[in-house]
């Protein structure tokens, strides 16, 4: 395997800087908006009260889909 | 030298033939325009009388009540859409529902209250935005399921696309409906019925952009060994990102609009008070609840594109709009 030493990893590093000093935003930004994203949807869980909404479905309706209605 | 120069050999009698022939073919082609256009307009005007006639209420008879409606939803005081949009008691309270606007105040903090319309607006936006996120989440592993360049797997590329395809053959109003059957009438079907429809939407324009990439960081990854997942997070996903974000964008503005009509039909929200107060024909309410919507469908619309602009650049509006 392929080892590279300390002088190798500042001449990289000097080459392209763009690369190795990247800001907050840069380094972050996406990580944070996928975060936001997950509180967004954490507060829209609770904003639509999601778990009394499904437990009172009328999931038995479903079967109206491939049963005749007086079977039921 | 012109091309009249070019051409002086031709004989006078000739010319005059030409001319004749001309003016005869002429004279037939507008001749044709001309049956043409009677043959149109006799065959428009039958078909629109048999509509007519066929129609339960005949269409020209109640032509000049068309501005009716309108007129039934003009407001007799103007001062009162500003008191519905806000929810300040009106002096017309008679007690009746028509100018009940303090009623609606939804308190959140000691007397700090959101006017009742504003809270319909939010729950339309979050149906909105709900429905787009979850989409995104699933149109973004199905596009690239779905490209040409990206997936080698026929069978998988062609199952993926006829999944979108289904998903977005129904309008969300059917879907809609058949949620609200099982999840009772409010914002989760219509969540459900916009997330299903958007799937299918996204993944079509997501695909199309994947099947566009550049493959040569594609390559590149391959050269090194990488699987299937990591081409298509480091070679792929960086090139398309901006253009996918873009076409979320787009949708969201889209589905704003789709979640007021499901409104209307019982998916809760701004559409559902919208169609109550035309049909009961309370005018102040009515322009109060247009103009909500108005101001929020353009800024919606103002934001994203600016979002966008900034996200891919001004080049992408010259194609798409």
């Amino acid at each position: 395997m392929t080892v590279i030493d300390a002088n190798r990893m500042h001449e990289i590093e000097t080459r392209y800087p763009e690369y190795f000093h990247k800001s907050f935003r840069q380094r972050f930004g996406g990580l944070l908006i996928v975060l936001a994203t997950i509180l967004y949807g954490f507060y829209a869980v609770w904003f639509f009260d999601l778990p009394k909404l499904i437990a009172e479905a009328h999931w038995e309706r479903f079967r109206h889909l491939y049963e005749p209605v007086d079977q039921l | 030298m012109t091309i009249a120069d070019t051409q002086q050999h031709v004989p006078m009698q000739s010319t005059k033939e030409i001319a004749t022939a001309w003016d005869r073919m002429i004279a037939r082609r507008r001749f044709y325009t001309a049956l043409g256009l009677v043959i149109l307009i006799a065959a428009f005007v039958s078909s629109v009388r048999f509509a007519d006639e066929s129609n339960a209420g005949h269409f020209f008879e109640r032509l000049p009540h068309l501005f009716d409606f309108l007129s039934w939803l003009i407001p007799k005081d103007w001062t009162d859409v500003w008191r519905a949009l806000f929810d300040i008691a009106s002096p017309n309270d008679k007690g009746g529902e028509e100018f009940n606007f303090a009623n609606g105040r939804v308190y959140v903090w000691g007397s700090f209250y959101i006017p009742e319309y504003f809270d319909l607006m939010i729950v339309t936006i979050n149906i909105a935005l709900v429905s787009t996120i979850i989409a995104f989440v699933f149109a973004v592993p199905l596009s690239f399921f779905a490209a040409r360049n990206l997936t080698k797997n026929w069978p998988l590329r062609i199952f993926t696309k006829r999944i979108m395809e289904f998903l977005r053959a129904f309008p969300e109003i059917v879907i809609a409906g058949l949620f609200s059957a099982i999840l009772s009438i409010g914002p989760v079907a219509a969540i459900i019925a916009i997330t299903l429809h958007t799937i299918g939407a996204l993944g079509k324009l997501f695909y199309e952009v994947a099947e566009n990439i550049d493959m040569k960081p594609d390559e590149g990854m391959r050269a090194v060994g990488a699987n299937w997942l990591e081409r298509v997070r480091f070679a792929a996903l960086p090139q398309v990102m901006p253009n996918y974000a873009s076409y979320a964008l787009l949708r969201l503005e889209i589905n704003v609009r789709a979640s007021t009509i499901i409104g209307a039909v019982g998916g809760g929200g701004i559409g559902e008070e919208l169609k109550l107060s035309i049909s009961r024909g309370f005018g102040a309410k009515t322009v109060a609840l247009v103009l909500l919507l108005f101001v929020t469908i353009v800024a919606v619309d103002q934001f994203s594109a600016w979002l966008r602009r900034r996200l891919v650049g001004e080049h992408a509006f010259l194609l798409q709009h």
